[in-house]
């Protein structure tokens, strides 16, 4: 990160995949996705009061402690309330850095596409104050170029909707996507073509050695959860995580208006539970999926009180318990690294149960 | 005549089912779970050997589950109590279509098939409500013995409503309910249907089971209180065994009995 | 002149009873959120029913444990929003107030309150399998132009989805009619409120809670406007209480509507909850400037719980020097989480204007969260350490 501050006129924070990293690279900034486990003091996380996702209050700990000191400004989504609590907190209690909110639509039609790409431009203005560095279309639909090249990337590691067997285990492949928004973009986009090309040389590899899952979730970024599912006898083949693959459905058209098509790709990326997809649309969508899958189970990853994934799990479940698809639902705390005994039993337990299938 | 070994570690109690060829019980035991599980069950499986009269060498396999059961380092193979409870349970009646357990520390509901295979699972995750503890730590509010609990509920006349399901709230809302002169027996009776309703909250996520006799395991199924709640909550007469808590442990020693079953002939053929 | 007692027993009994009807003549029925805009759907001839109002309605008949049970989603109740869990469990349960809410044709929401509204009513409309539509409000927005134009277009998209689903057309002379009268009876009701700015107080908030349901569920009727005239002239006529003047607190947040009272027993004539600016939040502002679906866009984008932080916490400062505010008792409802965010932040705001708070956490409509002891506790201190400072 010292680096990174280096090289650039400093690091964003940001959250959630609403937010267009290409905008905060244009302006010179370095985006970083804040996730993982920061140094806390343990006070802290009881500052913001429960049922606020537990994402939210270990990172409002960590933003406690100082621990986060070190981006130049954070730019919010309003996907959800926790993180409006974590946002207003983060401005009322403590000393942040400029805490930017970028309003993006529930929706995805052309009114919500209009919006968002006004949204998009009042950022970049923001940032391009920030930092004190201007952008062309032209720099900006070179940056959005090197984002789509991660994209382009990274939908190479996952079967779906070949359903090849990958040349890489689930917890490696949801790692890479994970690395993707910490990392320095070309370094990255070095390394991902790098893997990218070494495994597809190598041919397809039988990896699925267990019983073969689908995560969900929001953002999991407990590699050692989903290490430990694997190591209890179970492949994760695919997943539908912030993480995963909804970092990387569709590219920015590079043709008409960027912050238009910006705008549209964000909104357009595919269902998400923060937002209002057509309900049908949304269905047929993840029925067609697991029917092209054939999982023999979907487990849920949920953050402790989670409002969006824990309705998402509610109505997929129904779904799921129609087509005969075995479901578990983990919560998990965030500030918790080890798996629980509790979760360790409910994993091995459900691994067991789809075994004697 | 060859034996087979269950051991279910649980979060208070440490139980051992020994099982013979026929998969007839040839002893149980209940101990308190120590610091050092795997002590406690070494010096608990010393102990039966000695009482039972019969050698290391003719306990073909050793099995373990529960919490604890990675730390039982003297055994052949380890399942969760998932899968123990549902072949215990099917051992014992082939209509059972449901498992429910209420332990220490969690409750679970689970669902098997025809066969005995477990086709849905639902434990508690939130907190103590709706176990054992709650009752633990509530009954010692009103200083009562877990032991006496049944047997004092059941002269209840009284259907009083506790409105808190945390473990905290309700010993506040018990003293309360105490200084106002509501009876013990009314107030255990509440606890009761406190638990049965976090039971029923797991029931009401699981849609595969719609018909079949349910079974009730666990410590808590000795409590005759709980068992004619949970049958008035969940609207349907629950099945205790004799003895209760220890089909997780005749679960998995039977279990391993049957994996083991195949080798066995092949060895003696 | 009616009493105001009377127009509200009517306008209670008629608004279910009619909802009944409703669904009998065939009338088209959507179930909305607190604060969708009412006027167009009622423009184009829609039966509008809130189910927030009648878990409200549920919660006070002490129904919440039994109903949750029977929603099929106890084990998530620490998790959902207690109206939530409330609605899915009025689908299953038999012994409902007025029989129960009918069926409705549609849903429509808005996220202007919280973001549970949304995920809450595309789980509804699944169950149901009937069409649902959602208004986009972003919260905080400081671009006027842009995002009064966002929510416009929002509502002629509206307005074609509910053509689409019932053939009815907007009346635009009957919108205008309609957002006219929720003008008015909102700065009637926000009137109500301010009789209680004298001293001592007229009338305690939990009284002024009764007062609620028609701003909510009939804001631009004729008969909402007619109710909250009646009451206002009977609050203004009443004489002034003998009472020692009390000491005056402001309830900021939810009600607990599963108490008698709506607030904890331990009021008396020494401590009296004068203002709860829960209720203040159906006072919407409709701008003096704009008209029609330009109106509406700007008073539903800025409900309360749509505010920034800063806006929140200076009108609670306001209505603190307003109604001469001595101490203020936060409700943490852990059902609407959007709310939380405002505790910490208005308890520093009060401590630089010397005014002691304290905080009670619990439930709006679940009492499986309210601890009566350790409540009575807390205000107990509370009140301790008020008396020590006045």
């Amino acid at each position: 990160m010292r680096d990174m501050r280096s090289k650039t006129r400093g690091i964003s924070g940001c959250f959630s995949n609403y937010i267009p990293e290409e905008v905060i690279a244009a302006a010179g900034f370095h985006p970083l996705r804040i996730i993982g486990r920061y140094e806390t003091s343990s006070h802290h996380s009881q500052s913001l009061y429960a049922p606020v996702c537990s994402f939210a209050r270990d990172i409002f700990a960590a933003a406690a402690s100082g621990a986060i000191s070190f981006v130049s400004n954070v730019i919010f989504p309003n996907s959800c309330d926790s993180l409006k609590v974590l946002q207003q907190m983060w401005e009322s209690d403590l000393t942040p850095p400029p805490i930017h909110v970028l309003l993006h639509p529930i929706q995805a039609d052309d009114p919500s596409v209009r919006y968002f790409a006004q949204q998009i431009e009042k950022l970049a203005d923001i940032l391009k104050n920030g930092s004190g560095l201007s952008f062309t279309d032209l720099q900006l639909a070179d940056h959005i170029q090197r984002y789509n090249q991660t994209r382009q990337l990274l939908r190479k590691l996952y079967p779906f909707p070949d359903n090849k067997p990958p040349f890489l285990k689930g917890s490696d492949r949801i790692a890479l996507v994970t690395a993707a928004m910490i990392m320095d973009r070309d370094e990255y986009n070095q390394i991902l073509g790098q893997i990218v090309a070494e495994g597809l040389s190598a041919g397809s590899v039988e990896r699925e050695t267990g019983k073969r899952i689908m995560v969900m979730g929001p953002l999991v970024d407990n590699l050692q959860l989903l290490e430990t599912i694997e190591q209890l006898g179970a492949s994760i083949v695919a997943d539908d995580v912030t993480n995963g693959s909804r970092y990387f459905n569709l590219d920015v058209d590079l043709d008409g208006n960027l912050y238009e098509n910006l705008a549209k790709r964000y909104l357009r990326s595919g269902p998400s539970p923060t937002m209002n997809t057509d309900i049908c649309d949304d269905e047929r969508f993840f029925r067609g999926r697991v029917t092209d899958l054939n999982p023999d189970g979907i487990i849920f990853i949920n953050q402790k009180f989670c409002e969006p994934h824990l309705h998402n799990y509610l109505a997929k479940l129904e779904i799921l318990k129609e087509m005969k698809v075995n479901a578990l639902m983990l919560e998990v705390e965030h500030n918790r690294t080890a798996v629980s005994e509790r979760d360790l039993l409910r994993i091995e337990s459900f691994v067991e149960m789809l075994g004697e299938g | 005549m060859n034996y087979y070994l269950g051991i279910d570690v649980g979060s208070s109690y440490i139980k051992l089912a020994l099982l013979d060829d026929a998969e007839t019980m040839a002893f149980q035991d209940v101990i308190q779970r120590g610091a050092d599980i795997d002590a406690s069950c070494r010096a608990c499986f010393d102990e039966m050997l000695n009482r039972c009269q019969i050698d290391r060498n003719q306990i073909e396999g050793i099995i373990a589950t529960g919490y604890g059961r990675k730390q039982v380092t003297f055994c052949d193979d380890v399942i969760t109590e998932i899968t123990a409870l549902a072949v215990g349970s099917y051992a014992i009646d082939r209509t059972i279509r449901c498992v429910i357990d209420i332990g220490g520390q969690d409750s679970k509901v689970i669902v098997i098939d025809q066969f005995g295979k477990v086709l849905d699972f639902m434990m508690n995750h939130k907190c103590s409500a709706g176990t054992g503890k709650f009752l633990e730590v509530t009954s010692a509010s009103l200083g009562v013995p877990m032991e006496q609990l049944g047997p004092l509920s059941q002269e209840s006349d009284k259907v009083l409503k506790l409105s808190s399901i945390c473990t905290v709230f309700a010993e506040s809302e018990i003293i309360s309910c105490i200084a106002r002169g509501e009876k013990k027996e009314d107030i255990i009776r509440a606890l009761h249907r406190t638990i049965s309703g976090q039971v029923r909250g797991l029931f009401s996520q699981i849609n595969s089971f719609s018909d079949g006799t349910i079974v009730f395991v666990g410590g808590l199924a000795l409590n005759d209180g709980m068992i004619s709640e949970l049958s008035e909550t969940l609207k349907q007469r629950v099945l205790v065994p004799p003895h209760p808590q220890f089909v997780g442990a005749c679960g998995a020693a039977i279990f391993l009995r049957r994996k083991m079953e195949p080798v066995l002939t092949l060895q003696g053929t | 002149m009616e009493s105001s007692r009377s127009i509200r027993g009517k306008m209670f009994t008629e608004h279910y009873h009619s909802a009944a009807q409703a669904r009998q003549d065939g009338k088209p029925i959507a179930y909305i959120t607190a604060f969708t805009p009412v006027e167009i759907l009622k423009a184009m001839g829609l039966v509008c029913l809130y189910p927030e109002s009648y878990a409200v309605v549920c919660a006070a008949s002490n129904k919440s444990a039994d109903m949750i049970q029977a929603s099929g989603m106890e084990a998530f109740s620490q998790d959902l929003c207690s109206y939530s869990l409330l609605s899915f469990g009025a689908e299953h349960y038999e012994k409902l107030p007025f029989q129960g809410l009918p069926q409705p044709d549609m849903l429509i929401a808005a996220n202007n309150q919280c973001g549970t509204t949304m995920l809450w009513f595309r789980l509804l409309a699944q169950k149901k399998n009937i069409p649902l539509f959602i208004i986009d409000y972003p919260a905080a927005a400081d671009d006027q132009p842009s995002l009064v134009n966002y929510i416009t277009q929002q509502y002629e998209v509206l307005v074609d989805f509910v053509k689409g689903h019932t053939g009815n057309d907007l009346n635009t002379s009957i919108l205008n009619e309609q957002i006219e009268r929720s003008k008015k009876t909102c700065h009637l009701w926000k009137s109500v409120h301010e009789v209680n700015k004298a001293r001592p107080a007229r009338i305690e908030a939990h009284k002024i809670i009764d007062a609620l349901f028609p701003i909510v569920v009939a804001k631009g009727t004729q008969q909402a406007y007619d109710y909250y005239d009646a009451l206002l002239n009977e609050y203004s006529q009443m004489a002034e209480q003998d009472t020692v003047d009390a000491v005056r607190l402001l309830w900021h947040g939810y009600p607990m509507w599963f108490l008698p009272n709506k607030f904890p027993l331990c009021f008396d004539d020494e401590f009296q909850v004068v203002l709860n600016d829960y209720t203040l939040w159906w006072s919407l502002n409709y701008p003096d400037d704009s008209s029609g679906m330009e109106a509406l866009a700007a008073a539903y984008s800025d409900t309360y719980l749509n505010r920034s932080i800063q806006r929140k916490v200076e009108e609670v400062a306001d209505l603190i020097a307003d109604y001469s505010i001595d101490g203020v008792i936060c409700h943490v409802n852990r059902s609407c989480r959007r709310s939380l965010a405002d505790i910490n932040p208005l308890r520093k705001r009060l401590h630089q204007l010397s005014i002691p708070s304290v905080t009670i956490e619990s439930d709006m409509a679940n009492p499986s969260f309210y601890s009566d002891e350790q409540v009575r506790l807390r205000i107990e201190s509370f009140r301790d350490a008020l008396r020590r400072v006045l």
